[in-house]
């Protein structure tokens, strides 16, 4: 056992191995307030990597609808089930967000998973679902909580739901790769992608028990249990498309709503990130601070982040995504130039962004917020490649095109 | 009482208690380099039993009733993460060896048939023996064997046997697949043995500590189980040469160490979470079977009750014998 | 009596021996069962591999020479009780001892005879231990017992004899285990000396340690108790507490004024309960032997020539005192 540093919880913690020394990090963004749950991420993956036989109940990507849908069915409240039972009453924040990157949302004083587990039966705190919990990935798809027939408004709607897409979250500390005896996972130095050695892998589901996110999943046909895979070989520039330069996974580019942008950070030996506002991810997460952890009470520091669903009660949220909500939500309503102009460069290109720029343009409008004014400028967000040569630009205003009338061919 | 000091040596020579704690040291050292150990291990030996005809892979064969089942108790094991099983209390374990194949029949109570794992939370029922690759004196850690000291294993599972072709069919598949090259069944492609249909039903594996079991490059174990009246009984055979160093070599008048491990599925059990056993002893016998008979179940008992009687009586007696006449008219040297 | 005080402890001419073989059967209870078994179980052990092969082997060694010193031991009091002209019950036991292992070793007898052996040898040789320790013998007694009876386990598992009998009863193991801890928590009636305050804080916190160890970590104390003692921990915690505590303030207490008895027990431990190698067996019977052996301030053991007579010559074994 060793102690590691989570930067989700604002603490050290136990866990199994030393934090690994990785070059990059898998990362993403998930803007929630944009998913529209058409499914073409799961079907981008699904027809990529999990369409033969014994993968039929295997949804690497799965867009569920919060708060009564999940796949497997209520993963996320039997974890947090467990969690009670271990730690009743004692799974809460001291939050005093600090601003610190080793301790942005506060200190949890809760157990983590593997601080949870007996360490003897489990190395995480977890449950094996059935195979009737995978069956029915779409359960509860739009269901709200009510109707309610004054209808809603914002902050909080009365009634509500909303789309949670989730792949694997190729966790800093991942529950899977602690809880496998054969020590048949791994987490690869150069991108912290956790794959599962398919070699090695007896099928004995351990990771399917202990993984917080159920995001391992048993084949029956080869016995063994396979995972989302980050799509590595686009990430090793594989895709001809990209003629041998990193491209993002299947799930991310095939986005119709923009919702998701991919990227690798570069991360310290203690798993923070290094610090480096250029780069997309780094600043929504650490500068802005409006993107957040999916459960990071679990204590696997995952690497999938969320900006959370604006009008969403604020207690659910902080339950999903930590203490760090309000503050996200509200940096999100009301956003900086720069973060405008970033959230127009989600899904501009297929290519890894490693860095950006923002080149300021014209004021163009204002808006009102809750009362707010909320000035709008027009400036052009700029991607770039690792090597800093330009992969995409685009402007906050969507450029508009007349169709000459003489090129009308009806 | 005598003062006398012990002897000394002359001046130069060290002390007579030195020099014979450096003989014993230099005995020791003897035994352990030529690895001649001369304790026994005397308990529970299973023993196989040279036999006319060959057992084959039945687990019923007649030839098994004529040879004696040892019980050998099992444990939940408890070392390791996972942790777990125990609820198997016991394997019955007979061997006997023909034209130089050694066979084991394991025999276990399971009151639920488990031969499926097609489903996320299905486990199979298996059984698995385990010897250390090297015949030798020092036997390795019990579990998974140790870094100097590799273990053989051989697991045979229920679902194996039932056939790869069955897996997978609990889910009501309805879907056409665009491919069903190995290419898409990426632990067959890279060639995990039990992701490879129609491969052996017991696996040939070898460990050397934990989270280090791999299948034997070569070499292949037979087996047979057959589930009936809540009682697995499964048959393993090996030929005696072994076909690599990790695997043991067997020989008629050697003795082996052999351990035992049941896997209840219904109960979740898998890797560590199972019932296993400590080493016994496993001797190759060079005697034909059939120069002793199995005894009846009830005869048994009694002829225990009568022994355990005479000894507990016979021991009162004398221990009232010695004790009760007092010491002090007894002489000195007491005599037989 | 002599001036120098650790001879005067010494009883029998073997106690100093005895006490050698003490020592390196604990070097190798400590180093070879529980070190290099549950090292391996460190995560990251796989670093220090040369350290724990060293190790290792140095348990192993302990074992040789543990074994080397338990028959030359046992050999020693055979032999003096022989050349004495005296052939009692203990000497035709260990000659029924040594002979059958020797020749199981060899190949010439089946394990079963070794096995009803040992049985038959602690049986012989536990009348002695008892009149030493009369009245106070209960202990002594539960433990001979005990050990009879797991010596009988392993008799009846032993293939070949029980087909004449049948499968052994099974509830041999528990009733000796029972009667081990009643013995080791009896073992304070043993001490003769004044309750010192040492060996009753010191057995105190034997007991505690044993107590939380086995609360803490129930599973894992229990498979080293197993695997180190041959105890299956059928019992409560509390009473594995209490027996070890009792045991460590028992040896402690007359560990200067009774050495036999403090050697005596600890090589009963070390030897285990129903691990039945010929080792282990030895080490029981070395063992009884120890407590057979009367302390050099009251007088020698009824059985044990007397050291003041002229020793033979012959005698591989240096005189330590009388």
């Amino acid at each position: 056992m060793a102690q590691v540093h989570n930067w989700h919880l604002g603490r050290d913690m136990r866990y199994r191995f030393e934090t690994g020394k990785q070059e990059r990090q898998f990362a993403a963004v998930f803007n929630i307030n944009r998913c529209i749950a058409c499914q073409t991420c799961t079907m981008a993956c699904k027809s990529t990597w999990t369409h033969s036989p014994g993968q039929e109940l295997m949804w690497w990507n799965n867009v569920e609808t919060k708060p009564y849908g999940g796949y497997p069915d209520h993963w996320d409240v039997k974890t947090l089930e467990l969690l009670d039972e271990a730690n009743p009453g004692g799974q809460v924040w001291d939050a005093d967000p600090v601003e610190d990157v080793s301790a942005p949302y506060g200190r949890f004083d809760g157990q983590t998973v593997f601080e949870a587990a007996d360490g003897l039966t489990q190395e995480a705190v977890g449950y094996l679902p059935a195979e009737h919990e995978w069956k029915a990935p779409n359960r509860f798809e739009d269901h709200a909580t009510k109707f309610p027939a004054a209808g809603v408004s914002l902050p909080e709607h009365d009634g509500w739901f909303f789309y949670l897409a989730r792949i694997c979250n190729h966790c800093t500390y991942p529950a899977c790769l602690a809880a496998c005896p054969r020590n048949a996972i791994y987490k690869r130095p150069e991108d912290g992608i956790v794959l599962v050695d398919q070699e090695r892998c007896r099928g004995y589901r351990k990771c399917v028990e202990a993984c917080p996110y159920k995001k391992t999943m048993y084949r029956p046909t080869t016995k063994t249990t396979e995972k989302c895979i980050g799509c590595y070989p686009r990430i090793e520039g594989k895709d001809p498309l990209t003629e041998g330069l990193p491209m993002e996974p299947r799930c991310m580019a095939a986005c119709v709503g923009k919702i998701r942008m991919h990227g690798l950070v570069k991360v310290e030996a203690d798993g923070t990130w290094t610090d480096d506002p250029t780069h997309p991810l780094y600043y929504m997460v650490h500068e802005e601070q409006v993107a957040l952890p999916l459960y990071p009470q679990f204590g696997t520091q995952p690497n999938i982040y969320y900006i959370p669903p604006r009008w969403v009660p604020r207690d659910y949220l902080r339950q999903m995504f930590g203490p760090g909500v309000d503050r996200a939500i509200e940096r999100y309503t009301r956003p900086s130039r720069r973060l405008l102009a970033l959230l127009q460069l989600f899904r501009a290109s297929q290519r890894i962004i490693y860095s950006f720029d923002v080149e300021e343009g014209p004021k163009v409008g204002e808006i009102t917020v809750g009362g707010d004014v909320v000035e709008m400028f027009n400036d052009t967000a700029v991607g770039f490649d690792e090597s800093g040569g330009e992969i995409v630009r685009v402007a906050v205003e969507e450029p508009i095109f007349e169709r000459p009338g003489k090129l009308n061919s009806i | 009482m005598l003062t006398r000091r012990p002897p000394r040596a002359p001046g130069w020579l060290p002390a007579r208690r030195t020099l014979f704690f450096a003989f014993v040291l230099l005995t020791a050292l003897i035994l352990r380099v030529t690895d001649v150990n001369p304790a026994v291990a005397q308990s529970q030996s299973i023993v196989a039993w040279r036999v006319d005809e060959s057992p084959d892979l039945d687990p019923d064969a007649p030839i098994w009733d004529e040879i004696q089942r040892m019980s050998v108790p099992l444990t939940s094991q408890q070392v390791t993460v996972p942790a777990g099983g125990g609820t198997v209390p016991s394997v019955r374990v007979s061997a006997a060896h023909h034209d130089r194949i050694l066979y084991l029949n394991v025999e276990w109570t399971d009151n639920t048939l488990n031969e499926a794992s097609g489903a996320p939370e299905e486990f199979t029922d298996a059984a698995a023996i385990q010897i250390p690759a090297e015949h030798g004196s020092s036997v390795p850690a019990v579990c998974m064997g140790q870094a100097d000291g590799a273990v053989n294993i051989w697991q045979w599972r229920a679902d194996r046997q039932k056939g790869l072709d069955q897996l997978g069919k609990g889910a009501d598949f309805v879907d056409v697949y665009p491919s069903t090259d190995e290419l898409f069944f990426p632990a067959q492609s890279a060639g995990n043995a039990l992701a490879t249909p129609g491969a052996d039903v017991v696996q040939n594996l070898v460990a050397s500590g934990f989270g280090t079991l791999e299948p034997a490059s070569v070499g292949v174990v037979a087996g047979q189980g057959r589930f009936s009246d809540s009682q697995w009984r499964v048959v393993f055979a090996r030929p005696f040469p072994a076909p690599d160093e990790f695997q043991p070599t067997f020989e008629e008048g050697l003795e082996f160490d052999v351990a035992f491990a049941v896997w209840d599925g219904h109960r979740g059990d898998r890797d560590g979470q199972k019932s296993v056993s400590s080493f016994v002893r496993l001797k190759v016998s060079d005697t034909t079977a059939g120069s002793f008979t199995a005894a009846g179940s009830e005869g048994g008992s009694s002829g225990w009750l009568i022994l355990l009687s005479a000894g507990l009586v016979a021991f009162v007696a004398y221990a009232v014998v010695v004790l009760v006449i007092p010491k002090r008219e007894r002489p000195e040297e007491e005599s037989a | 009596m002599t001036t120098n005080p650790s001879l005067q402890a010494s009883g029998g001419g073997e106690l100093w021996l005895i006490r050698a073989a003490v020592v390196a059967a604990g070097i190798e209870l400590v180093v070879l069962r529980l070190v290099t078994r549950t090292a391996i179980h460190i995560p990251g052990i796989s670093r220090v591999e040369s350290p724990y092969r060293v190790t290792a082997e140095m348990g192993r060694l302990a074992y040789y020479v543990a074994v080397v010193l338990v028959v030359v031991a046992l050999g020693s009091v055979l032999w003096r009780g022989l050349a004495a002209g005296r052939f009692g019950w203990n000497a035709v036991a260990i000659a029924w001892f040594i002979g059958a292992a020797g020749a199981t070793r060899l190949g010439l007898t089946s394990d079963s005879t070794l096995a009803w052996s040992v049985v038959g040898s602690v049986l012989m040789l536990l009348p002695a231990a008892l009149r030493r320790y009369q009245p106070r013998m209960l202990p002594i007694l539960l433990f001979g017992m005990s050990f009879a009876l797991a010596g009988l386990h392993a008799a009846t598992q032993v293939n070949g004899f029980g087909s004449i009998l049948g499968p052994a009863p099974t509830g041999f193991l528990p009733i000796a285990e029972a009667l081990t801890v009643l013995a080791c928590i009896a073992s304070p009636m043993l001490v003769r000396t004044e309750v010192r305050r040492a060996p009753l804080l010191i057995g105190a916190g034997v007991a505690l340690a044993t107590f939380m160890a086995l609360l803490a970590s129930p599973a894992t104390v229990k498979i080293l108790l197993l695997w180190n003692f041959g105890l299956a921990g059928y019992f409560p915690a509390f009473f594995y507490a209490v027996a070890f505590g009792a045991l460590a303030f028992t040896a402690l207490s007359s560990r200067s004024t009774d050495a036999p008895l403090a050697l005596g027990l600890a090589l009963l431990v070390f030897g285990g309960l129903g691990l039945h190698s010929s080792y282990q067996s030895g080490l029981v019977l070395l063992g009884l032997v120890a407590l057979a052996t009367t302390n050099p301030t009251r007088e020698t053991a009824a059985w044990i020539p007397e050291a003041s007579e002229p020793r033979p010559e012959v005698s591989l074994i240096p005189v330590a005192a009388g």
